[in-house]
């Protein structure tokens, strides 16, 4: 049979071709490696054999390795017109249907087989011996096979198919080259044109590989669903792969039909046959003689012809249509993806330059990537892919002249491109009515930030196409050598960017504090590593084919001869350069500085804590007292601090030891460190600037003494890594710069494997709800919660210096500009000192409390907006909770490098990106400058005022009560509409939060460290439903007593009992106001992981008369709760939830009211006075319920 | 000036010995290299024209040595290889400047006169504008020739040029050719041995990488004047002629073999004397000498 023949001719001959080899090989180690480059999920609790991730690695993996479907695939057909073999191929009598049917088959039997080698890679990948046992789940093979055919097969189904039509119709070999990235580009776009939560059921089925579809299938599972569910064909994915074999089919299809058996198609060589005839016997018009010339050497000519070679490349890459294609994706992404301004609030910003900047390069980094690997191959092989090569090789221009002109041109493409982008940049901005074009801002960023890595890439790729010699392999090649280097190296430990390829990047712009002394460093690395790349670019160059081809190692011979004497001189510069600016870097990180390795460090941590935890619950005295002078010189990074501390003993037996830690930090020198009673210092861990004052008398209970240092903050030269604490304009620290009392825990190597490697336990998170040794610290970690405060603050004369209190004097004096605050009353010991060119917005609340906003010039969007969130908050948490205990509040603009806000007693820092520059617009955004506002405000209650002990817990009291008050505030001045829209942000982050959950989901009232999901997410929305039952007023009337009782100031059973509260103290508050009928809200919200599953199975209305609808539904409840394993089981229902009724095409709610629902199905009737479009159970999504788009649903007539 | 090719060797990975010891002296004028398809001609001109690494022996051009100092010889080569191709979205006027500029003709004027003038001595002044990848076969080869005369080459090195050529325009090539020879060593490769006696004041005949002949062509063909016989046979009979005559050429004429021998004395036996050919000469190389290879 001619089809078997053909089949079985494919197959053989692939088995002798060496690329199906290199595709198998390259796949195979690439997929031993895979998840550790492709997988962004934390492991740990979530294990890297885990069914999901292996499903997801897959996916990740055929997407990636599209280009060898397209190679195997697209030269099915198109090799027999490539090698000219048509004309013999076609005249044999077999059918096209085996012909066709024989090569695609043929092919597409070799690349899966090719592709076995993903699931044989990533089962290796995960057995090899160097894995922690305790992060992998049991071997199970299945896990590996199933998404290979279910994910992988169809996906290479469908592509090849499209490969193999699309080579077999084109005819051409560049087609088939530039497909598979094509279609990556495609995928890129679609997938932004999709992006936004409401289309995301429809992007999952328009993606082929299967990334939005697992994460759709998979989006709420915590970790022991997604260690132990295999992504069984499905649902969403099982439509999407049907619709993606669909359109293999189709497109083979089409392709049997549009294929025939010729070999020359009927397309005349356009407009030129005609005059060729004319003109083939004409003889010339004049014999001409030819003239002499002059042939140019030397520099200049050089010069010329260098400029002149790379021009030409330059305009014959402008020529591809590949690369307009490419170019055109590139533009198309930026049109859909640009309008995205959105912050993590979803309110768009400003367009400012530095954002629409970032948006460009994340958007188009791919393309710069792709254009690179693929025209860095093009231009390589330029000559030998035109067989032009006999030619140019005999050209009196020297080898470097030819690939530097290559590279140049290459350059001048991307060059382009950039200025492209900076034009496309202001022309968006012109459209989005902002006229602050800020060139130079573009031009540094594009050229400066940018630039060297792509120029670093670009010679990588040059080099590996040139030592490689083999476009294809280069490619990838190239493709893998580039993750490698810029996805950072995971193995810790070797991390300086001496030795970690192009250094690090050149960091964040701000409006502040524009590249701050970050450009200096970048530039020495940046020149190191130029050096470092040209050099091999020149190895590269002196081994590159010329000629004739021959093997590798002649190449190397040859490239003795080749090495010129210009490439001897560039060389010995180069490497002066090298050296020299290495030894510079090295000087400043590794002299001047002290650069550890991540090991030194943990080695460090490590033996600290060995050390010095025996120390950890020894009875220290308190700070109660912080008078100091801030002398700030931003310009050069430097302060100094002066003063002293009054530390009293609060407990009621005498201290004889003084235990200090200093800064760990080598920018940190203390001129004086001294107690004013009589002691002597014991030395002994100084290696970890711990000191031990031994007193001569012991400090009495109640005593008191003075604490005095001077410390001066000065980094010299530049380090490695990116030291932010005084910048030029934009200084932003805190008390924990200074000297700290007893030891220090946060010092403490966190890392858990770390921490086994170093011969340490675990950490656990927070301390146990009732350890009563944590009890007594809070927010200082007990050295001293509450303090008087007063603070001189020096600075350049042109900034403004903020530290908390009221502003006792403000003074110039030796052309710098000084300030002097003292705090109105007590505060926590916890507070900020700032500085930088502000401008300032002044108003009061009630005359009685000064509200200050410090901003940076030009950012005066949403200053309305923070007033009167201050304003409003004030209006409400005093008249509520409990009086302001100050005169100010002040919001202080600091760099996006913080990228937060934060409250501090009377001062709020807020991040620059963070409602300074957002662009809300009130019919579609939800306000948060206004939200983040009362958020931080409600802190200077719920974090000061009342100041949670250290314990689980601990961010229920102050994050998610800040959340709740915030809400309430935020509730009294926007419609119900944004407060939904609010609440299911915050929803939707806690439950996918709980999706990455690395240890135990907590109950929120014992919520652990580092589970912001839970209380900022979760708090939120279960706080809020929890006054939805109880009533606002009765909640605050809790949390009123709650302050009165437990504030750190004046609260009395904070003063009888001695210790900070806790969740244990506050949840009795809330019993307390609770009706007996719904005590079991605080257990489902508060005490336990409780979720519904709430769903309207029919609704349907019948018209009794003009005002009387009878509206019957039937809902679906039921209720489950997690255990410790993390396991959901199933719980009786007998809860009290909302039915609601909204008005035909309205969203106006006829009824909603709070039904006791007691079993699984209820059926319901109910009378309203009006039409019923919608309704169902839970309307507003006030309760957990993972999928909340079944709750309502839109009544038939019956 | 004169290229002086001294005992040159050149054995390929796969074990082809494409170069065996060649040497060979040549002057200003045409040269000739005639050999079978294979018989390692264009390795020699590639390794003449620095495209290839020879394993053995030297290669001088006056005081040159064209093995090392690639860059000089580039400077002075002028080469139209067997086989190239071309940018097809590029006109031949700016392919031409552009290779011109690469030729280190860095005067504007002086390489737009160059370019103009080769356009037209190729008769490519029509098309000049027309993308390369519309060219015909013929057109191509004739583009190849241009790019091989820019900057007044003095060592032109031309493989097979005139395959694809009408004979019209193979004749204006030969003759811009003889035209050129007159400054300069110019090296012809071919296997149409006509070429050759028209055009080469000398010629050397190659064949696996050994030179079997070299000198003047005319020398070569009195060598064998009144040598060379020929005669009509019978199909069946060609076998017996071979083993008992030097057969150097068979051919049929109006479907009966036609025999070309070469014997010092007439063989009689019907065979007549003819005129020697070159094309004798060049058989009498290849498959007289060795009649291992005859068969």
């Amino acid at each position: 049979m001619m089809f078997l023949e053909i089949f079985k001719f494919e197959l053989k001959y692939r088995a002798k071709r060496a690329d199906t080899y290199i595709y198998f090989l390259a796949l195979f180690l690439f997929s031993i490696i895979a998840v550790d480059f492709l997988n962004d999920a934390p492991l740990g609790a979530l294990k890297r054999n885990a069914p999901i991730i292996i499903a997801r690695t897959m996916g990740i993996i055929s997407a990636l390795f599209m280009m060898i479907s397209s190679m195997i695939m697209g030269v099915a057909v198109l090799r027999d017109f490539d090698h000219g073999m048509e004309s013999l191929m076609f005249i044999n009598p077999f059918k096209k249907r085996d012909y066709l049917l024989g090569r695609f088959l043929g092919s597409l039997t070799v690349l899966i087989l090719i592709f076995c080698a993903v699931p044989l890679g990533m089962m290796l990948g995960d057995l090899l011996p160097w894995h922690e046992p305790n992060l992998l789940l049991p071997f199970n093979s299945w896990h590996y096979i199933h998404p290979f055919i279910t994910i992988v097969i169809p996906t290479l189904f469908f592509g090849g198919a499209i490969f193999f039509v699309s080579g077999t119709l084109s005819r051409k070999l560049i087609v088939v080259y530039t497909q598979g990235i094509l279609f990556l580009m495609i995928y890129i776009v679609s997938l932004q044109l999709v992006k936004g939560s409401e289309y995301l059921y429809v992007a999952s089925l328009l993606e082929p590989f299967t990334f939005q579809s697992i994460a759709i299938i998979a989006q709420y599972w915590t970790i022991v669903e997604q260690n132990n569910t295999l992504i069984s064909l499905e649902g969403v994915l099982l439509y999407n792969r049907l619709i993606w074999i669909g359109i293999g089919i189709i497109a083979l299809g089409i392709g049997y039909y549009r294929f025939q058996f010729i070999a020359v198609r009927d397309r005349a060589r356009k407009g030129f046959q005609v005059s060729t005839k004319k003109q083939e016997f004409s003889t010339p018009k004049r014999m001409t003689v030819i003239p002499s010339i002059t042939q140019h050497t030397g520099y200049i000519a050089t010069c010329k012809s260098f400029i002149k070679h790379s021009l030409f490349y330059y305009r014959s890459i402008l020529k591809e249509v590949s690369f307009w294609a490419i170019v055109i994706c590139a533009m198309s992404i930026l049109l859909i993806s640009s309008i995205n301004l959105g912050t993590a609030f979803g309110v768009d910003s400003y367009p400012t330059s530095y954002i629409i900047i970032g948006e460009l390069i994340e958007n188009t980094a791919i393309f710069f990537l792709l254009i690179i690997i693929f025209y860095s191959g093009e231009l390589i092989w330029k000559e030998r892919d035109k067989k032009m090569q006999p030619i140019y090789d005999a050209l009196p221009i020297s080898d470097s002249l030819n690939i530097m002109s290559k590279f140049l041109g290459l350059m001048l493409v991307l060059t382009s491109l950039m200025i492209a982008m900076i034009i496309a940049g202001i022309l968006f901005q012109t459209y989005r009515g902002y006229y602050l074009y800020e060139l130079d801002v573009y031009f540094t960023s594009f050229f400066i930030a940018i630039f060297p890595f792509i120029f670093l890439i670009s010679i990588v790729s040059f080099f590996f196409q040139i030592v490689i010699n083999h476009k294809f392999v280069s490619h990838i090649v190239t493709v893998i050598v580039v993750f490698a280097i810029t996805i950072p190296l995971k193995v810790k430990g070797l991390d300086h960017g001496l030795y970690t390829f192009g250094g690090s990047d050149l960091g964040g712009y701000s409006d502040m504090n524009g590249y701050g002394h970050f450009l200096t460093p970048y530039l020495w690395f940046k020149t190191y590593w130029s050096a470092f790349a040209l050099l091999l670019l020149i190895g590269a160059t002196v081994i590159s084919v010329r000629g004739t081809k021959v093997s590798f190692l002649k190449r190397l011979k040859q490239g003795k001869l080749r090495f010129t004497r210009p490439l001897q001189k560039a060389s010995i510069v180069l490497i002066v350069i090298l050296i020299g600016s290495g030894s510079f870097i090295f000087y400043n990180t590794n002299i001047l500085n002290n650069y550890s390795f991540s090991s030194t460090e943990n080695t460090y941590r490590a033996s600290y804590e060995k050390e010095l935890k025996q120390f950890e619950y020894l009875p220290q005295p308190k700070i109660i007292d912080v008078h100091l002078t801030v002398e700030l010189y931003p310009s050069e990074r430097k302060y100094s601090a002066e003063g002293y501390f009054i530390l009293k003993n609060t407990y009621d037996h005498p201290i004889r030891e003084i235990h200090i830690q200093e800064l760990p930090s080598d920018d940190v020198q203390y001129e004086y460190l001294t107690i004013d009673k009589g002691s002597s210092i014991n030395s002994k861990y100084k290696e970890f600037k711990y000191h031990i004052f031994e007193l001569e008398t012991p400090l009495q209970s109640q005593d008191s003494l003075y604490f005095n240092f001077k410390q001066v903050f000065a980094p010299k030269g530049f380090t490695e890594g990116k030291e932010k604490v005084i910048v030029d304009n934009g200084t932003f620290f805190t008390n924990f710069h200074f000297p700290t009392i007893g030891y220090q825990n946060d010092i403490e190597l966190e890392n858990t494997d770390e921490r086994l490697k170093q011969g340490l336990t675990p950490q656990n998170g927070r301390a146990a709800i009732d350890d009563f040794r944590y009890l007594t610290t809070a927010r200082a970690n007990g050295d001293g919660e509450e303090i008087h405060f007063e603070m001189i603050m020096g600075t350049e004369i042109d900034q403004t210096a903020i530290a908390p209190g009221s502003l006792q004097k403000e003074w110039i004096e030796n052309g710098r500009h000084y300030y002097h605050y003292k705090a109105d009353s007590q505060m926590s010991n916890f507070y900020t000192m700032l500085s930088a060119q502000y401008e300032l917005v002044k108003d009061q609340w009630n005359s009685s409390i000064d509200l200050e906003i410090y901003y940076h010039k030009g950012h005066e969007y949403n200053l309305d907006r923070m007033m009167h969130g201050m304003k409003k908050s004030f209006d409400y948490f005093n008249t509520v909770l409990s009086p302001y205990a100050y005169r100010q509040m002040r919001i202080v603009e600091v760099p996006n490098y913080h990228s937060k806000a934060q409250s501090y007693p009377t001062t709020v820092p807020f991040s620059e990106d963070i409602g300074f520059i957002l662009d809300i617009d009130d019919e579609e955004d939800v306000d948060m400058a206004f939200f983040v506002t009362a958020h931080e405000l409600a802190h200077q209650w719920w974090g000061h005022q009342i100041n949670p002990a250290n314990v689980q817990g601990k961010s229920m009291i102050s994050e998610s009560l800040a959340q709740y008050g915030a809400m309430m505030v935020f509730q009294k001045e926007f419609s119900n509409e944004k407060v939904r829209q609010l609440l299911a942000r915050e929803k939707e982050r806690y439950l996918k939060g709980r999706t990455q959950e690395n240890e135990q989901e907590m109950p929120l009232y014992l919520v652990d460290r580092n589970q912001q999901y839970i209380h900022y997410g979760k708090g939120l929305v279960n706080l809020y439903a929890f006054q939805d039952y109880i009533s606002e007023d009765s909640v605050n009337l809790a949390l009123k007593r709650f302050i009165e009782d437990w504030n750190s100031f004046d609260g009395i059973k904070k003063s009888q009992t001695d210790k900070y509260p806790t969740t244990k103290d506050l949840l009795p508050y809330f019993r307390e106001v609770t009706p007996d009928s719904l005590q079991y809200t605080i257990t489902d919200l508060f005490e336990t992981v409780t979720f519904y599953k709430n769903k309207t199975t029919s609704a349907t209305y019948d018209k009794l008369s003009d005002h009387q609808y009878q509206v019957s539904l039937e809902i679906e409840t039921s209720k489950f709760r997690q255990d410790i394993d993390g396991q959901e089981n199933g719980i009786p229902i007998n809860d009290w939830i909302d039915i609601g009724i909204y008005a035909k095409d309205s969203d106006e709610l006829l009824y909603l009211k709070k039904h006791k629902i007691t079993k699984q199905h209820t059926t319901l009737e109910i009378i309203v006075g009006q039409e019923p479009g919608n309704a169902g159970v839970d309307p507003m999504n006030k309760l957990m319920d993972k999928d909340e788009n079944d709750n309502i649903m839109i009544l038939e007539k019956k | 000036m004169e290229l002086i090719i001294n005992n040159l060797s050149k054995t390929y990975s796969n074990g082809v010995k494409a170069l065996n010891g060649v040497s060979l002296e040549i002057s200003k004028g045409m040269f000739g290299l005639l050999g079978p398809n294979g018989a390692g001609k264009s390795s020699l001109m590639r390794t003449i024209a620095t495209l290839q690494e020879a394993d053995q022996g030297t290669v001088t051009l006056g005081e040159i040595d064209v093995l090392k100092q690639k860059d000089t010889v580039r400077k002075m080569l002028g080469y139209l290889p067997q086989e190239f191709g071309v940018y097809p979205k590029v006109s031949a006027e700016v392919l031409l400047n552009h290779l011109a500029v690469l030729k280190g003709i860095s005067h504007k004027n002086e390489r737009k006169e160059i370019v103009q003038a080769l356009l037209h001595k190729t008769n490519l002044y029509e098309h000049r504008k027309k993308n390369l990848g519309g060219y015909s076969g013929g057109m191509k080869q004739r583009f190849g020739i241009a790019q091989a005369l820019l900057a007044n080459p003095s060592l032109i090195i031309v493989d097979e040029p005139t395959a694809g050529l009408d004979p019209a325009e193979r004749n204006r090539f030969y003759n811009l050719l003889s035209e050129l020879g007159e400054q300069a060593v110019v090296i012809l490769s071919t296997h149409i041995v006509d070429d050759v006696k028209e055009l080469c004041t000398d010629m050397a005949i190659i064949n696996s990488g050994q030179v079997l002949y070299k000198g003047n062509p005319k020398e070569a063909i009195t060598q064998l004047e009144g040598k060379v016989y020929r005669k009509t046979i019978a199909k069946d009979e060609l076998q017996g002629y071979k083993q008992e005559y030097r057969v150097i050429a068979e051919r049929f004429l109006l479907g009966k073999p036609i025999i070309h021998i070469l014997s010092d004395i007439h063989p009689q036996n019907g065979f007549e004397s003819i005129p020697t050919d070159l094309e004798d000469v060049y058989f009498s190389h290849i498959f007289g000498n060795l009649s291992t290879l005859a068969n």
